[in-house]
């Protein structure tokens, strides 16, 4: 029993997230005519910087339904012996409510749960195995960007909250494939990065460069898909053989590729022709959303 | 084993040679020996241990149940446990959703599939007893040994309950166990060490401390496939090396994979058929 | 050899830091609060439109709020549980629940709630609970459906509009047996860049998230087996195959959501901080100085909370009925007496009623 916490009596049921009895109800349609949206355009984005107070720095993006918000502490002195660099860490944590993408896949064997999804999400305790992973891509991919000897015997702690993502709702169809939630799972890990990246840049953390991200998706046609969205609920039959890669650079350093996650769905090869395709993609797609990034900084020192 | 700046310097200039000289005369593609064991449990449909010399060591269990197929969102539950980390540690988490990612989208469930609603679930339980380097390539390898030599009991009922009502029914004669599959072979994750242009084949603990940057890279049927990532092998960001990489390196270190796992899994297999015939009951 | 002492100055923002009760005190002599405000001005709270995404694009909420003051912003989710009643227990008109708040800000720092997070839920559960703003009643789960599977096609049923006759059968089996249920609120209130004492507004996001509570209707699926005895030939062992899924879902169903009756408004929550303050007269010469103690209204930032340590909390709803007073003299120079306590109260009134 938690005592730190309160989480109602003893014997409280959570009630699973049942069906509509409205024949009517139907999930809205969220499905993005492909011809509209040309191959190459990035999803349009808001930022902003510096909201938290009591952080040394802080962004908040939104991008289609996801809300991120990032905080930077640091550096903060550590106690203990003397360590010539700094020490960094990132923790990323999604608001109780929000369905995590793959839970059902991944989450199952947490302690704070075993297994049973029926335990009030308010009483969570450590980070999930997918809060772990999106934690350790992102640490991965900025480590490298933070000038990390200026700051002997401190600590920096990045800690990203996930206040809404794209898809919300509850899925409990079962019989939903499996690639989906590694889909939106990359594409939320995407804007983490890039606004980390920022919030880095907010709180004047010297950097050798601001890392930014992008994420494409080939078929299994040779089509390169920037910056791929939800197909909704008319998931265009879940082509087998598509590749969908996060990776992020810093681009004024020679392209640096700090960071790299590419899934697919069925066991089939990645050749080197698709590798290419999806590392000059999320380059790309990473340079555009920098020269954004940059405007957005520009401005507001002004 | 925390190395000083001066024996960093010198793996760090020994390791960025062409080609690298690396520690115990290895050359870049060559795994470290192990040492393994299958099918000892004899509570587990399918076990495995690995040793390697420095003292990493490795078992796993895999057992099974009958589930209702439509009741499970996934047929492979994985499990892992490494002495003097805590279960919820970023540490096991990532080890945890690397193996569950590579075997939950690579994992033929044809082979659990009992009959139009009942399927075997496997749970992966993995004991990491002592490690020093990062142990995902010693978990992995592992893995593959046991699903190599899982075997389930045979069904003896009808296959066919579409129309009939029929619970699943198993022989009770464990000879009659079946393999998953003679042909089958799991998929496995090989970590990769970067460091100038090299790229070095299971880094050792040492020479975790000196890259400039990891990779993970699965492997199946003969190719790479995904998932691919990049990681810090060293367990503190304190590795004052590690920076970003070429993108060319991705490519190469697939063609590396291509070319030298499939004699990994050669040998693994060598090392399933001898342990069948071998009429020792020691574990090592 | 004499060394000269040189005078050193600092800029105000470094003063606040090193002696903040000096610098409050230097901006309460010239009238003015260190955060610009006037004595008894409270900071403006602003409210998003109930029409927020969150309800609308997570199935599992049922009530939310955004709550921003200055820069701190308050997301406050309700969920809902369910809990069996007592059978022969019978539901009195006056009995009032409260709900189940977890407070979390953001702090960075992770692991276990700290004493202010806990203090804060636990305040907030009493308050609510005796403000008797929520009947145990509205919670009360009057009927519930039930759903058939026939051929995969799932079929919700409920006692008051059953649309076919075939199954009325079924559902009286059922209806027979029920237990009784009701729901459990839960609150979960994330707090972004705290900057001083958040009781109030965490106050205000409960109750504004409360009143766009909307219940949805429960359903029971009893299709599902529950245990499947595995048999092997030849032999008495038998396996158990168990599916531990509970029955209880929610409809969501849109249009069978109802309202959460609450009990009154809940109240508006104020908090006061009493100081003794030196007014300087104009004249540099006149003395002696004249001190008072003085009423700051919604008390923000360092100097002030690291200073004023008399302080009293008030609730007061629409009709001027003071629901919860807490009074802390900290400070035995600036007590609050009760002349203040009047004047506090009577803020807090007017405040409450133009809202």
């Amino acid at each position: 029993m938690d005592r730190r916490r309160l989480l109602g009596p003893l014997n409280t049921i959570i009630p699973n997230i049942g069906i509509s009895s409205n024949p009517n109800d139907i999930k809205p349609d969220t499905t993005i005519d492909n011809d509209e949206v040309s191959a190459n355009q990035i999803q349009n984005f808001f930022l902003k910087t510096g909201i938290i107070e009591n952080a040394n720095g802080s962004a908040y993006l939104e991008v289609g339904n996801s809300i991120i918000e990032v905080s930077v502490f640091g550096p903060r002195p550590i106690r203990g012996s003397f360590v010539d660099r700094a020490s960094f860490s990132v923790e990323c944590k999604f608001l109780p409510y929000i369905t995590q993408p793959g839970e059902q896949i991944y989450n199952t064997t947490n302690q704070f749960n075993n297994g049973n999804s029926n335990t009030n999400a308010n009483g969570r305790t450590g980070l999930t195995t997918i809060e772990q992973r999106i934690s350790a891509y992102v640490e991965t991919a900025l480590l490298p960007s933070i000038i990390l000897e200026k700051y002997p015997k401190s600590t920096f702690d990045i800690f990203i909250t996930i206040i809404s993502t794209e898809e919300g709702v509850n899925n409990n169809d079962e019989d939903d494939d499996n690639s989906a939630p590694n889909e939106q799972l990359l594409r939320l890990t995407n804007w983490i990065v890039n606004c980390s990246s920022v919030a880095l840049v907010d709180a004047s953390v010297e950097l050798k460069d601001i890392v930014t991200s992008g994420i494409v998706k080939t078929t299994s046609d040779g089509k390169v898909i920037f910056d791929p969205r939800s197909q909704g609920n008319e998931e265009e039959e879940q082509e087998e053989g598509s590749v969908i890669g996060v990776a992020s650079f810093m681009n004024l350093r020679n392209d640096e590729l700090v960071g790299i996650w590419i899934e697919r769905q069925g066991a089939i090869n990645v050749g080197d022709t698709e590798m290419n395709n999806i590392l000059d993609g999320c380059n790309e797609m990473s340079k555009k959303i920098r020269a954004n990034i940059n405007t957005y900084l520009a401005n507001s020192l002004e | 084993m925390i190395l000083s700046p001066a024996e960093r310097s010198y793996l760090y200039d020994s390791l960025s040679q062409k080609p690298p000289i690396r520690p115990g005369a290895r050359s870049d593609h060559q795994f470290r020996p192990l040492e393994a064991k299958t099918s000892f449990l004899p509570n587990s449909n399918g076990s495995a241990r690995i040793r390697l010399n420095d003292g990493s060591e490795c078992m796993i269990s895999v057992k099974s149940k009958v589930v209702v197929t439509k009741s499970v969102t996934n047929l492979i539950d994985v499990d892992i446990d490494v002495a003097g980390f805590r279960d919820d540690s970023n540490f096991v988490s990532n080890l945890k959703y690397n193996l569950t990612s590579l075997l939950i989208t690579n994992f033929p469930s044809q082979y659990l599939k009992l009959t139009s609603k009942y399927s075997f679930k496997l749970f992966i339980d993995c004991i990491v007893i002592s490690h020093s380097s990062y142990p995902l390539s010693l978990i992995s390898l592992a893995t593959y040994l046991a699903l190599k030599t899982t075997r389930l009991p045979l069904l003896v009922s009808e296959v066919n309950d579409e129309e009939i009502e029929e619970q699943p029914t198993f022989s009770d004669d464990w000879d009659n166990a079946k393999y998953l599959d003679e042909a089958f072979e799991p998929p496995i994750f090989i970590t990769l060490g970067v460091i100038g242009t090299n790229l070095l084949f299971d880094p050792s603990i040492e020479e975790e401390q000196v890259l400039e940057n990891g990779l993970i890279v699965s492997f199946y049927k003969d190719n790479v496939i995904t998932p691919i990532s990049n990681i810090n092998l060293a367990t503190n960001s304190n590795n004052s090396n590690f920076k970003g990489l070429n993108q060319k390196l991705i490519i190469e270190s697939i063609n590396l994979c291509n070319k030298y796992c499939p004699a990994i899994i050669k040998a693994l297999n060598t090392l399933t058929e001898q342990d069948d015939e071998g009429d020792d009951d020691h574990i090592f | 050899m004499t060394t000269e002492l040189k005078q050193v100055s600092f800029p105000p923002e470094v003063l606040a830091r090193i002696v903040p009760d000096v610098s409050l005190q230097r901006h309460l002599s010239i009238g003015l609060r260190p955060n610009l405000r006037n004595f008894l001005e409270f900071k403006p709270i602003e409210i998003a439109s109930n029409e927020n995404n969150l309800t609308t694009s997570n199935n599992n909420i049922f009530g939310s709020s955004i709550i921003k003051s200055g820069n701190t912003t308050v997301i406050n989710t309700i969920t809902l549980g369910i809990v069996e009643n007592n059978a022969n227990e019978k539901v009195e008109d006056d009995v009032y629940v409260s709900i189940y708040p977890v407070v979390d800000i953001q702090r960075g720092r992770s692991g276990a709630p700290s004493d202010e997070e806990m203090i804060l839920s636990q305040n907030l559960f009493e308050t609510i609970l005796h403000s008797k703003l929520i009947p145990k009643k509205s919670l009360n789960i009057e009927s519930y459906g039930l759903a058939t599977n026939e051929d995969g096609d799932i079929k919700i049923f409920y006692p008051n509009n059953n649309e076919t006759s075939s199954s009325s059968n079924e559902y009286e089996d059922f209806e027979s047996q029920r237990k009784r249920y009701s729901f459990v609120l839960f609150s979960h209130i994330k707090v972004f860049s705290k900057v001083s004492t958040i009781f109030d507004l965490c106050h205000v996001s409960i109750l504004e998230a409360l009143k766009n509570v909307k219940l949805p209707r429960v359903y029971m699926t009893d299709f599902s087996t529950t245990k499947i005895v595995m048999k092997s030939r030849n032999s008495n062992t038998r396996g158990l195959v168990g599916i531990n899924k509970n029955n209880i879902n929610i409809d969501l169903n849109q249009d069978l959501y109802y309202d959460l009756e609450l009990n009154g408004d809940g109240g508006v929550s104020s908090n006061f901080g009493a100081i003794t303050t030196t007014n300087r007269s104009e004249n540099e010469d006149e003395e002696p100085q004249q001190q008072t103690v003085e009423l700051l209204a919604d008390l923000e930032g360092e100097a002030e909370e690291a200073t004023i340590l008399s302080r009293v909390s008030i609730i007061v709803d629409k009709s001027e009925r003071i629901k919860r007073i807490s009074l802390i003299n900290g400070d035995n120079n600036s007590e609050i007496g009760l002349d203040l306590l009047q004047k506090a109260i009577d803020v807090a009134k007017l405040r409450a009623k133009n809202v």
